[in-house]
């Protein structure tokens, strides 16, 4: 058998090479990185409206009345022009409502996310849903997990997520340093802009005060997906559905579980902490999905505000309520898949709960 | 008596060294994250 290395030279040389990849993170320390708006620049719109996360973290000043932070399903399931053209005439004033989203669950970009935008704007409100599912790190992470910025955040969590987030961090170096040489194009090229439309039937978030507004029909992957038809539920349900949990709607709720993991209650404790000290008030919000259509109770994982050990607003519609009148097929028609929604259900959803969010904004912030 | 440790060696305990710990750190993150490229699965 060849050996691995022809010398004793190329084998120091690759030991060399091992020790610099992975002493880089810590090597490049803070000052070395360039600023944390690149490693949002140069994440692909694939992944998430990162160029608007970018634009309103790091290019925008002004105070945002409410930010709907999270994943696909908050990505997807809010109309957030819809949200803000009601605070507006509400407030009487142009209200600056956005969303944040991207694929992929989890709390510690919700963490590190909302660290970044409140370390750069006033943030009156934010609703988030239950990002916790898988227990490890964010598939993300090399996006924005660098370790000369966040190793501090990793204090108190399990060695072995230590060590993955490190990992992380070596990972998305190359893209680091390459920022570094070279700043990413300050906007969307044509075709970056063009894919939502390509992926997703939907125009560029950026538009859309970064939600994404599919026009997809039901499964759509699927060949035999029925495809999408404008469609607006006409049952009567009104805003009134709502439930926001306190003593008297709490038979409205349920707490099911699968218990939060101790990797998910860190970072999600680090987002209700980071939030107070911001005097942000935090609004956990229950997401519809087909599965839970004729469910009569909104089935929540946790009780959040004693997960998060914080006060945080619960707020939901009983899907049974939600969906009431409407055939399984019409009920279809407002989803792209079982876990998200369509524009006919984002649209839907954001103005039965608007009111109830916009109560929620009032009582928390002094006008 | 204990053979004599020469730079070879110790070259390529270094080795050893740090592909271990390079395999660890991989072995602790996400497959994900070394995946190559994030396909679109409809989420």
């Amino acid at each position: 058998m060849r050996p691995a290395f022809s010398s004793t030279k190329s084998a120091a040389a690759f030991a060399l090479l091992l020790l610099i990849l992975l002493l880089l993170p810590a090597m490049a320390g803070r000052s070395r990185l360039p600023s944390r708006a690149v490693s949002y620049s140069s994440v692909s719109p694939i992944m998430g409206s990162f160029p608007y996360l970018h634009r309103q973290i790091f290019e925008e000043t002004g105070r945002v009345d409410i930010a709907f932070i999270g994943s696909s399903r908050i990505y997807y399931d809010i109309a957030t022009p819809l949200m803000e053209k009601a605070l507006s005439e509400k407030l009487g004033r142009k209200a600056e409502v956005i969303t944040l989203g991207w694929f992929w669950p989890g709390f510690d970009p919700l963490y590190f996310i909302t660290q970044d935008l409140l370390q750069h704007r006033q943030v009156d409100m934010i609703v988030f849903d239950d990002e916790g599912v898988g227990g490890k790190p964010h598939r993300l992470a090399p996006c924005w997990f660098r370790y000369g910025d966040n190793a501090k955040d990793l204090a108190g969590i399990p060695l072995q997520f230590q060590a993955a987030y490190y990992f992380g961090a070596v990972i998305g170096m190359p893209r680091n340093l390459l920022g570094r040489l070279r700043p990413n194009f300050s906007d969307l090229t044509p075709a970056g802009a063009a894919t939502t439309e390509r992926l997703w039937r939907a125009p560029n978030p950026m538009t859309a005060r970064g939600s994404l507004a599919s026009k997809l029909g039901f499964n759509h992957p699927n060949p035999q997906h029925p495809g999408f038809v404008d469609y607006a539920p006409a049952n009567g349900v009104r805003p009134e559905a709502v439930c926001v949990f306190s003593p008297a709607t709490r038979a409205k709720f349920q707490f099911t579980g699968p218990a939060t993991t101790s990797l998910e209650l860190d970072f999600v404790r680090k987002f209700a902490a980071l939030a107070q000290a911001h005097q942000t008030r935090l609004v956990c919000l229950h997401m519809p999905e087909t599965g839970e259509m004729r469910v009569p109770v909104i089935k929540e994982r946790e009780f959040w505000p004693d997960a998060l050990q914080a006060e945080v607003a619960m707020v939901g519609i009983p899907p049974a309520t939600l969906f009431a009148g409407l055939s399984d097929e019409e009920v279809r028609k407002l989803f792209v898949n079982p876990l998200h929604l369509n524009q006919n259900g984002a649209e839907y959803f954001t103005s039965l709960i608007a009111p109830s969010l916009i109560q929620l904004y009032d009582a928390q912030v002094k006008h | 008596m204990m053979p004599k440790l020469s730079i070879e060696h110790i070259v390529l305990a270094l080795v050893i060294v740090l592909s271990f710990i390079a395999l660890i750190l991989m072995a602790c993150a996400p497959a994900e994250f070394t995946a190559g490229k994030v396909v679109y699965q409809g989420f």
